[in-house]
């Protein structure tokens, strides 16, 4: 036995041929911090991969400061191996990630690597095509128009704030107010909408707290979205490297999907704390700091990011990916650096407010101040049609909101706006992860603006319309949903049908 | 540190250019006291190797380092530098991590390992 592997041994040295050569080296200057200052290596490229060789085996790095002297890397492994000294090769590469198919229902780290001890995404690794995590985006001609809804499932925002495949839509509010909660029924309503293409979700969680994370993974696995979703995870205790990495793997996962034709949805919660970790970052590397500190490029570094949603061309096979970045606010304050930046970037914003949360308005959506500048144009017929006097009912019930004290003195054309308001207000809110089909949305907000909810008080609005879906999902013989879901359409025929079937409902409510 | 290495080796050559041999000395007195002004004398050691490295390319030369994994005999020492021109600077280092076997760093650019710390570090991987 021994003799064997001895003999092995023998084998394997005598067939070990190694050449000397000179190779290009680095050395390791400075380190501290997760950052490492390298000598030498002058043919380096910026975001270049780097190979530390350290006593305890290699750590990747990044080179992210290119200067006269020294490279500025950023160290993507166990920095504590790290020492001076320590040798740096070039690898020719820049930094990508693993993508297939596979990686679907998993939760991975920026670098691709599985953390949810469910083993190896890849058995094959063949069936892995690599990404790149800086990309540059889809130029004008590979583009086309936004045209096809992502529903969202909540019904403020898909009958106000339209979104389309391949947007990118700003959730922007305050700490604790409902931000995560939609960017999630957004994931799990993708379900509730067979007769588009299936839309795979990709949630990049960023600075957050491990527990928030580890529940988001629950939601997802107790509704069943998770397999078609994926977690990239960068949690408050991983490197500010990672973080800074988070959502351009996010995005890496994403285009690879919208490159086969697919569509991808891809959350950024949130890109505040993205800022910060690349502020970290910048700091450490010694870049000259600009307002609130963060580096010039703060704003470039969101707009190659949020640049790559797009909706490709028939040409380049109609894949799109949709980004929801997530921004919180401190006080609401929307004109600080960051958000106004992102503000910028984005077709429009969904504005959350904590006054509205606080009034018991949930989702807390400010619609006055919430927009979707490309949305409109991919929403379906049917929710065009009751979207565009709820959004002037709503107008005109906020210009009037400062007279509600003093109801009773007004006239009855007033009031009655003043109550349809509130109706209005009231069939709005929603419940977290409950996410509506669209059809059902159409159907409830059809009846709101229409009057069948007149008569109905307020404390009873809930309950008529639990109950109305439930006739019209399992009693109602027209099939009035089914017509909508079908024909996208709420045509003269479905809406005489609807409002028959709204007329008998109230008969029995 | 405030200034890099190598700005300081930059600024000391650029500036002895320009002046003849009695304002040297109060040149180089003025550099040092700058070096002590900005807190950098703990890197002083480096900045000596930046101005070395610079005098040494600015003659045609290079700075080689040459790392034995224990003490060579001086015929062995003598073969391998006589290897490198006069106009280079050699310098030789005890490595007891090489195990076995020399690494040459041309520049602290180029390397030539046949150690066999690199050797089994290739078997391994």
């Amino acid at each position: 036995m021994s003799y064997d592997i001895i003999e092995k041994l023998k084998k394997e040295i005598g067939e070990f041929k190694d050449e000397t050569e000179f190779r290009k080296v680095g050395v390791v200057s400075e380190t501290g911090d997760g950052i490492a200052k390298i000598t030498g290596l002058t043919e380096a490229l910026s975001q270049e991969l780097l190979i530390i060789e350290t006593e305890s085996g290699e750590v990747t790095a990044l080179a992210s400061n290119l200067e006269e002297t020294l490279i500025g890397s950023i160290i993507l492994g166990d920095s504590e191996k790290v020492k001076i000294g320590d040798r740096v090769r070039q690898t020719g590469r820049i930094l990508s990630i693993k993508v297939g198919e596979e990686i679907i229902g998993r939760v991975v780290n920026p670098l691709g690597e599985p953390i949810d001890d469910k083993g190896p995404i890849f058995k094959d690794s063949k069936k892995a095509a690599d990404y790149f995590l800086e990309r540059v985006a889809p130029s004008v001609v590979e583009r086309e128009s936004v045209k096809t809804p992502l529903h969202t499932g909540v019904k403020s925002v898909d009958s106000m704030i339209p979104i389309g495949r391949g947007q990118r839509e700003l959730i922007i509010g305050d700490r604790q107010t409902g931000k995560t909660a939609i960017a999630l029924d957004a994931i799990l309503n993708q379900k509730n909408d067979p007769g588009r293409p299936q839309v795979i979700c990709i949630y990049v969680a960023i600075g957050q707290k491990n527990s928030k994370i580890a529940r988001t993974i629950k939601i997802l696995e107790e509704a069943d979205a998770i397999k078609y979703t994926v977690v990239v995870s960068a949690p408050a205790s991983a490197p500010a490297a990672l973080q800074y990495l988070a959502p351009f793997a996010g995005c890496a996962i994403g285009e690879y999907f919208m490159d086969k034709g697919q569509d991808a949805l891809v959350i950024y919660d949130d890109l505040s704390k993205h800022a910060q970790s690349y502020r970290e970052l910048s700091l450490l590397l010694r870049r000259p700091p600009g307002r609130e500190a963060y580096p010039g490029d703060v704003f470039y570094l969101h707009a190659r990011l949020l640049e790559r949603a797009a909706k490709l061309s028939k040409e380049k096979g109609h894949g799109s990916l949709t980004a929801l970045p997530i921004i919180e606010t401190q006080l609401g304050d929307v004109s600080a650096y960051i958000p106004t930046n992102v503000i910028s970037i984005t077709d429009g914003q969904i504005y959350l407010e904590s006054n509205l949360f606080y009034q018991g308005i949930r989702p807390a959506v400010n619609v006055g101040l919430s927009v979707s500048r490309v949305g409109s144009s991919a929403q379906t017929k049917a929710m065009k049609k009751v979207a565009g006097r709820l959004r002037l009912e709503l107008a005109q019930f906020r210009e009037l909101q400062a007279f509600v004290q003093f109801a009773s003195d007004l006239d009855a054309a007033t009031k009655k706006k003043i109550e349809r308001g509130e109706l209005l207000t009231e069939i709005l809110k929603q419940i977290d992860g409950e996410p509506m089909p669209f059809e059902e949305e159409t159907a409830v907000l059809y009846a709101a603006i229409n009057g069948f909810l007149d008569e109905i008080p307020k404390n009873k609005i809930k309950e008529f319309e639990q109950k109305f879906l439930n006739y019209l999902k399992n009693i109602d013989k027209a099939k009035v949903l089914e017509e909508i879901k079908k024909t996208n359409e709420l045509n003269e025929g479905i809406e005489t049908k609807l409002k028959l079937t709204l007329e008998e409902f109230k008969k029995i409510f | 540190m405030k200034y890099q290495p190598e700005v300081y080796a930059q600024v000391l050559i650029e500036g002895l250019k320009s002046k003849n041999n009695s304002e040297e000395n109060s040149f180089i007195k003025k550099f040092a006291n700058s070096i002590k002004k900005n807190g950098d004398l703990p890197k002083i050691k480096k900045i000596i190797e930046a101005i070395e490295r610079r005098i040494v390319k600015k003659d045609g030369g290079r700075v080689i380092e040459i790392e034995f994994a224990r003490t060579v005999s001086e015929t062995a020492l003598a073969k391998l530098t006589g290897q490198f021109t006069k106009k280079d600077i050699i310098k030789t280092k005890i490595n007891e991590q090489l195990v076995a076997g020399v690494r040459i760093t041309i520049d602290g650019e180029q390397e030539l390992d046949n150690s066999l710390q690199k050797k089994l570090a290739k078997i391994f991987k």
